[in-house]
């Protein structure tokens, strides 16, 4: 999966073929382009926070879909919401935010890495969203949320090393009944955050881990007939099972977050049939995706399809049909990287 | 630590009050939630007896009410911060006892039933009775400190009644219902309706179609979300199989949600055989002003029954009391206009506000109805659905989710297959005590999701 901004004059390459993007202009989204030459070929996706969080350039350790769902939901963020962030990283989170708060509410986010800051402005802007975010490059651990925002906030998120250390300055920030939400790997720093929270004038102080588990649907043929057991699998049928199950690890170490468990799913069909049909397809597709949360998406997303090895037999197409669909959790998965601790600001 | 407690914070900026028909979450000790629309007649329960809502009115949303001291009226008490962070720990026989002596029995208590009632007749504070509980208790000097604020605390919530006033939202309406009737809204977990909206990139300019059957729940958070037809068309379409004559279900949530006139007009109830017109009808125009005939495409014909009934009856977490239009009670940023609750006609009917609401296609989709088969569902609606279209679908049961996706993939009908499952533990955090909360649900269910691709 990857994010194209979309040129008329430009193309895209990549090792199913060339896909110029004039080609795409006037298409809607969703649609399958084939390269010019061969049979490879790619899904333009329309941006979201979601996809543009599959693919964005990592800075920095990121949040996920769980995590950020419930920050988002817990924050009671809605159109016209105002809410502060800090540190901006490298702006999975922030896209979400501003979805939520879009198109009259604002997201003010705080970098005190001057490089980082600088980068994700320019990323917002190129994503449609610079009427709704405004970045600052500040320490806010030392000099706390600028003054001008005081009383301003409906929510506050932190994801800093000391969270603790600006709960004064959030507490001014916060109107009453707003909320604060900390998103911190380490309990200690959940510790003292809380504590810090307890004093400067929060309540309702909640602590919880939050996780996705992703699951692979696969169809696997259990034994029925016990006295009377199938003939194995040959020696070749058992390297390439073999073959395709170290494809399929070696997908999930790469594809990120949700796309894992697609591919993983689709790789272990192939595991079991040693071969799969058009049923493969979809899965070994990787999605690439854009800015969200603007009213006129502005890039277009990709997806690009996998060839897939041709012709199950026709024995063996039967015998799939027989097969039942099963499905268990994948055995890593990414998301669960540290505590998200709310609180609601007292109402005086 | 206790100094830091005690330091008073400086008081918030003001934030949403609670305004005559506003409903309200009213919270009794963080044990027992209602949905209750205040107004001058209303009543709130607190301990065994009701009392007027009255005092509620214009008190920002947060307040808290305990009982007057000659316990007829609710009045408001000031929050204090939690005393569990104060440890004497600089005592050097601090958290030294165990309670390998303790033995569970009866006669610990040396207060009787009757004592205590008397104690509640004479008009004795709550915190005295609890006072005199640990006084006379013979196992209590014994216990751990820790132990000891535990017992407090558990009888300071039987004899110590204090209700928060909390504004409703997609997130604090999903945890009242899970928390006092989950079958209301068949079990959906907040964290899960969470992931939903999410998962389906609801947001101001989503045209969301939801099938649910979650009480309006889900229909509701995601018109929040949307912050009601912000912009034209956008909105939230809640729909329900069975055809032109099926019963419109229970989806009457969203009354809690106090919205405004103008967000409620983002909302619209039709069954989903009239949305399969309208996009059969939308498709037809398309094909005709493609064919050169100069015609507005959005102009389509109105006849299109839009039903929005009045509202079922008891199908309200008790003690709600639905005889009012949702109000608007928006306290963003923007300054809003004064709900114009004085429209009588309009708040009986609710119709006349639904002629909004968007159409299809749909460029998002939750569909939390378990009942119906996931894999129907979702072939049913996706005509409905623009291509590029978020699609989120929830079920208790993971099977018939992976069985649609196992049938799904392949298909060219949809991308980005996915079937994911809600996680969610909370934790005490407190000194020497931090640990996961007893009781962790773990009925968070399951999610389908996936990108919608163009028609072939």
């Amino acid at each position: 999966m990857k994010a194209v901004r979309v040129a008329a004059n430009s193309s895209y390459n990549n090792k199913y073929g060339t896909f110029p993007h004039k080609d795409w202009l006037g298409r809607p989204y969703g649609s399958k382009a084939v390269a010019k030459k061969g049979g490879g070929w790619v899904l333009l996706l329309a941006p979201t926070p979601e996809l543009w969080t599959a693919v964005l350039r990592h800075r920095t350790q990121i949040l996920y879909v769980a995590d950020i769902s419930m920050v988002v939901s817990m924050l009671e963020l809605r159109p016209g919401a105002v809410v502060l962030e800090s540190g901006t990283g490298s702006g999975s989170l922030t896209h979400s935010l501003a979805r939520a708060v879009a198109p009259t509410g604002h997201v003010w986010t705080f970098e005190f890495h001057e490089q980082r800051a600088q980068m994700a402005a320019k990323e917002f802007e190129e994503n449609g969203l610079g009427g709704m975010v405004t970045v600052t490059q500040r320490d806010i651990e030392e000099g706390g949320f600028p003054e001008d925002m005081h009383g301003r906030a409906d929510g506050v998120f932190l994801d800093l090393p000391k969270p603790y250390k600006v709960v004064p300055s959030a507490a001014r920030c916060i109107r009453a009944d707003g909320m604060f939400c900390s998103f911190s790997p380490c309990i200690e720093q959940v510790h003292r955050t809380a504590e810090a929270l307890n004093a400067n004038g929060f309540r309702d102080i909640r602590t919880m881990e939050i996780l996705v588990r992703q699951h692979e649907v696969s169809r696997q043929l259990l034994l029925t007939d016990l006295d009377n057991p199938p003939a194995g699998p040959t020696k070749k049928q058992q390297r390439q099972a073999q073959a395709a199950a170290q494809r399929a690890a070696k997908r999930q170490k790469t594809a990120g977050g949700e796309g894992a468990a697609v591919a993983a799913a689709a790789a272990e069909e192939g595991t079991a049939a040693a071969a799969v049909g058009e049923g493969g397809a979809e899965g070994g597709a990787a999605a690439a995706a854009a800015a969200g949360g603007s009213s006129k998406p502005q890039e277009q997303a990709e997806q690009q399809g996998e060839q897939q090895q041709s012709g199950p037999q026709q024995a063996q197409q039967a015998q799939q049909q027989q097969r039942q669909v099963v499905h268990k959790p994948v055995p890593f998965g990414r998301g669960h990287t540290g505590y998200l601790t709310f609180a609601r600001r007292v109402a005086a | 630590m206790a100094a830091a407690a005690a330091a008073v914070a400086a008081p918030a900026a003001p934030g949403p009050v609670v305004r005559e028909g506003d409903t309200v979450i009213w919270d009794v000790n963080g044990d027992k939630q209602a949905l209750v629309a205040v107004d001058g007649r209303s009543r709130v329960k607190l301990g065994t007896a009701f009392f007027s809502a009255a005092p509620l009115l214009g008190c920002p949303y947060g307040s808290m009410f305990t009982l007057s001291a000659d316990g007829s009226t609710l009045e408001r008490t000031q929050y204090t911060p939690l005393p569990d962070w104060d440890l004497p720990d600089d005592k050097p026989d601090f958290n030294t006892r165990t309670n390998d002596k303790l033995v569970q029995n009866d006669a610990n208590q040396t207060l009787s039933a009757a004592e205590i009632e008397a104690m509640k007749a004479s008009g004795a504070a709550g915190a005295d009775i609890v006072a005199a509980l640990a006084a006379n208790s013979a196992t209590f000097a014994a216990k751990t400190e820790f132990s000891q604020e535990k017992y407090k605390k558990k009888k300071a919530k039987k004899y110590i009644q204090i209700a928060t006033v909390r504004r409703p939202t997609g997130a604090t309406v999903a945890e009242a219902y899970f928390a006092n009737s989950p079958a209301k809204t068949n079990y959906l977990r907040a964290d899960t309706l969470a992931l939903l909206l999410t998962l389906a990139n609801v947001g101001a300019h989503a045209r969301v179609l939801v099938v649910e059957s979650c009480g309006g729940l889900v229909s509701a958070a995601a018109l929040e979300r949307t912050g009601g037809g912000v912009s034209p068309g956008s909105g939230v379409a809640s729909a329900w199989a069975g055809g032109p004559t099926a019963k419109k279900p229970s989806l009457e949530i969203w009354r809690s949600f106090n919205f405004s006139q103008q967000q409620r007009a983002g909302l619209r109830f039709a069954p989903l055989s009239t949305l399969l017109e309208e996009a059969r009808q939308a498709q037809q125009a398309a094909q005709q002003a493609g064919n050169g005939q100069q015609q507005d495409g959005q102009r389509q014909p109105q006849e299109a029954v839009q039903q929005d009934g009045p509202a079922a009856a008891g199908d309200a977490a008790e003690p709600m009391q639905q005889d009012g239009q949702p109000h608007g009670s928006e306290q963003q940023q923007q300054a809003e206009q004064p709900p114009g609750r004085e429209d009588a006609q309009q708040q009986t009917a609710g119709g006349a506000a639904a002629a909004g609401g968007p159409r299809p296609p749909f460029d998002s989709c939750i569909l939390a109805a378990p009942g119906i088969s996931p894999l129907a569902l979702v072939q049913h609606v996706l005509p409905l659905l623009a291509p590029s279209a978020s699609l989120a679908v929830y079920s208790p049961w993971a099977q018939p989710l992976a069985e649609a996706l196992d049938a799904l993939r392949g298909q060219g009908q949809v991308a980005n297959l996915a079937l994911s499952e809600a996680w969610w533990r909370e934790l005490q955090v407190l000194p020497l005590r931090t640990h996961p909360t007893m009781n962790m649900n773990h009925g968070g269910g399951y999610i389908l999701s996936a990108t919608v691709l163009a028609h072939r």
